[in-house]
């Protein structure tokens, strides 16, 4: 009966977490933190413009989220409520890794600026872009649409719809492949994701996965101390060799929800907190009851659920 | 209508009892809308509080012939229940002085709303009940034990639709939510657990003496008691599970532990409430029906809340109460679920795995 933590992938389009941050010093704190690691200013990881050039946006932004979603845990242990397992999609799971103990704080947020160094592609390059698709939920391997057309590719699979009618599948692509199977598919089936313009999980991030090798290989990872489960493979991150290669592979390898919530499920979690904007309430079905934390009223939510659900909580370690 | 007892002396043999569900069930939702409205907006005798507000509508609530048309209302402004004196909102064709008794809701997140019962509504509750004992398996003329709260809290009045409707012999242990809840509130989670290993306790020498057939409580109680005696647990032929919430996990884990034994569910609060049809997906979807046509849920947006979601869309909970002597409009509820359509076998929505409310977003582009 264990409490999991579970961290959205991707950067959100909406701000949030402003509240928790208001109300929280030792969110404040770790921004303060957080702005002398990267060189961005408070404001501009809680609110501002996110910066210029796709990388750059995409770096501050992974700052941002990565930077909220420390702060939310950090105000949850401050009340006791500690993960008893841990998990996250993409960037999530970075953040998880982090919680587990197996890459430092400061070198999580050193990495996440480097990227922003990431060179530009030719401009002959094709113009990129993500998608989410529709699928029946009781089509088993029955494979994605647009399967084995050139310029589109499976990047993650969210798993059913609330209701278990549908699945959701993300394409990642070049923009033109993307459009056309939108015309070609049934109205509302692929959903084409606006202003996204890195096909992330994909191939076409090879060159990011090689221009972060480097950083990546010299960044010291330890082994988790908190049960950490893969968003690329269903497995368990128990090593810090693990770890690394998570870091390395995941630009250009598929993520899966259904994987991280299995690996939690098996792992004991009978409810988790979802930390970060990019897993939307209510859209989604999961093995467990699900609580979403970022903003201050939903601290007493996660109470009742402790409660009502009958979690067993981790405590305190010794200091 | 002059008693408003508890504990009714004189309940409906189970054929009156069966003939009313037919009756509630086959009731044209348009046609029992008007009734109500006529009845709490009749000039003379329509209900005090309602026949005040009716001046400042900007419409003639007369005028409304169809549910849908409800929506005219606006959300129900529960600050009302809280201040008000609950007869206010019974017509005048109940016979003053009200007498009788005043239910208060959880009091969740401030002071409890209040409202009054007359005997036919206790009476509505009571027959659903019933219902719902029957089509889930519990066999009358049984013993119980009922641990839920009672004082203020309508579902302390199981003890009477248990005993009087269904001619069952019941046990209490009292319990007192809105302690738990301020221990809740307040994370202190060590002092809940304590609180409810002192129910347990009560519980315990309670089954311990034999006999007891079926346990009426709530999923976080009965938890707590699977896991501290599975074998008391094991030896009931039947749990009935309300007021907190229940996961699928929960449900899977519960039926294990009653090894063969019924679990029963329903929905609800002081409002109104919905009894737990069958699971689905082996139990990934837990579906109720509310009492119908007296009691009503909707599934809506949550930036809508006129506007319902699409069957199996997760939205918030509307509650619509109309009975004769109690109408509440739209009460937007602290809870989220499936809106769950049964198709042509119920005449209303239902809904499906309830659980507290959070923002919602509908929109699958905020995924990545």
């Amino acid at each position: 009966m264990a409490l999991g933590f579970l961290f959205g992938g991707g950067v959100g389009t909406e701000l949030y977490g402003l509240e928790m941050y208001e109300a929280h010093p030792v969110m404040r704190e770790l921004y303060a933190r957080v702005s002398r690691w990267t060189g961005l200013a408070v404001e501009q990881i809680l609110r501002d413009e996110l910066p210029g050039t796709p990388e750059e946006r995409q770096s501050a932004a992974t700052i941002r989220e990565s930077a909220l979603a420390l702060g939310v845990h950090d105000v949850l242990v401050e009340r006791g409520l500690r993960p008893g397992v841990l998990g996250g999609l993409s960037l999530g799971a970075m953040t998880a890794s982090c919680l587990a103990g197996a890459i430092g704080r400061r070198e999580l947020f050193e990495m996440l600026a480097y990227a922003r160094h990431t060179p530009r592609l030719p401009p002959e390059e094709p113009e990129q872009g993500l998608a989410l698709a529709f699928a029946p939920a009781d089509g088993g391997n029955a494979g994605f649409p647009g399967e084995g057309r050139p310029g589109v590719h499976l990047s993650g699979d969210f798993g059913p719809t609330a209701d278990g009618e549908l699945r959701i599948l993300m394409l990642s692509g070049e923009r033109t492949a993307l459009d056309a199977l939108e015309g070609e598919l049934p109205p509302g089936s692929l959903v084409p994701l606006p202003d996204r313009t890195i096909a992330v999980h994909s191939p076409l991030r090879r060159h990011f996965r090689a221009f972060m090798a480097s950083r990546i290989a010299a960044i010291p990872f330890s082994d988790p101390r908190v049960p950490l489960v893969s968003c690329l493979e269903r497995k368990a991150l128990t090593t810090g060799a693990e770890v690394r290669d998570l870091f390395a592979r995941n630009p250009t390898d598929p993520i899966s929800l259904v994987d991280v919530c299995a690996g939690m499920k098996e792992r004991g979690v009978r409810l988790a907190l979802v930390i970060g904007g990019s897993i939307p309430n209510g859209l989604l079905r999961f093995p467990f009851p699900v609580v979403h934390v970022d903003k201050p009223e939903h601290i007493q939510q996660v109470f009742a659920s402790v409660y009502d659900l009958g979690i067993d909580l981790v405590p305190a370690r010794a200091s | 209508m002059t008693a408003a007892p508890a504990v009714m002396a004189a309940a409906p043999p189970d054929q009156e009892c069966e003939a009313l569900i037919g009756q509630w069930l086959a009731t044209d939702i348009d046609r029992w809308t008007r009734r109500v409205i006529a009845r709490h907006f009749h000039p003379a005798t329509g209900s005090p509080y309602w026949l005040r507000r009716a001046a400042g509508l900007g419409f003639d609530p007369r005028d409304i012939t169809r549910y849908d048309e409800l929506t005219a209302f606006g959300p129900f402004p529960l600050e009302v229940l809280r201040r008000q004196d609950p007869a206010e909102l019974v017509p005048l064709a109940v016979p003053r002085p009200l007498t009788g008794r005043i239910w208060d809701t959880g009091g969740t997140t401030g002071p409890p709303c209040r409202l009054f019962y007359t005997p036919e509504m206790l009476l509505h509750r009571g027959v659903w009940r019933r219902w719902s004992f029957v089509s889930e398996g519990f066999e009358p003329g049984r013993d119980w034990l009922q641990a839920t709260p009672t004082g203020p809290h309508l579902i302390g009045n199981g003890v009477w639709e248990v005993s009087g409707l269904f001619t069952g012999r019941v046990y209490a242990i009292d319990m007192d939510p809105r302690w738990v809840k301020r221990l809740i509130r307040g994370g202190r989670l060590t002092e809940a657990a304590e609180y409810t290993s002192h129910l347990l306790e009560q519980l315990a020498d309670v089954l311990d003496g034999g006999g007891i057939h079926y346990l009426n409580t709530t999923p976080a109680l009965f938890q707590a008691l699977v896991r501290r005696f599975p074998e008391l647990v094991g030896s009931l032929d039947g749990v009935r599970l309300s007021g907190t919430r229940l996961s699928p996990d929960m449900y899977r884990e519960f039926t294990a532990a009653l090894r063969g034994g019924i679990c029963g569910r329903s929905y609800g609060n002081t409002f109104g409430n919905a009894a737990g049809l069958p699971v689905e997906q082996n139990g990934e979807l837990m579906p109720y029906v509310p009492n119908y046509p007296q009691v009503t849920m909707a599934v809506v947006r949550g930036d809508d809340w006129s506007a319902t979601v699409a069957p199996g869309g997760t939205g918030q909970v509307r509650l619509t109460v109309l009975h004769d002597d109690l109408f509440l409009p739209n009460i937007l509820e602290r809870d989220q679920a499936l809106r769950y359509v049964r198709g042509g076998t119920w005449p209303s929505d239902g809904v499906a795995n309830v659980a507290p409310l959070q923002l919602m977003s509908s929109a699958p582009e905020g995924l990545y």
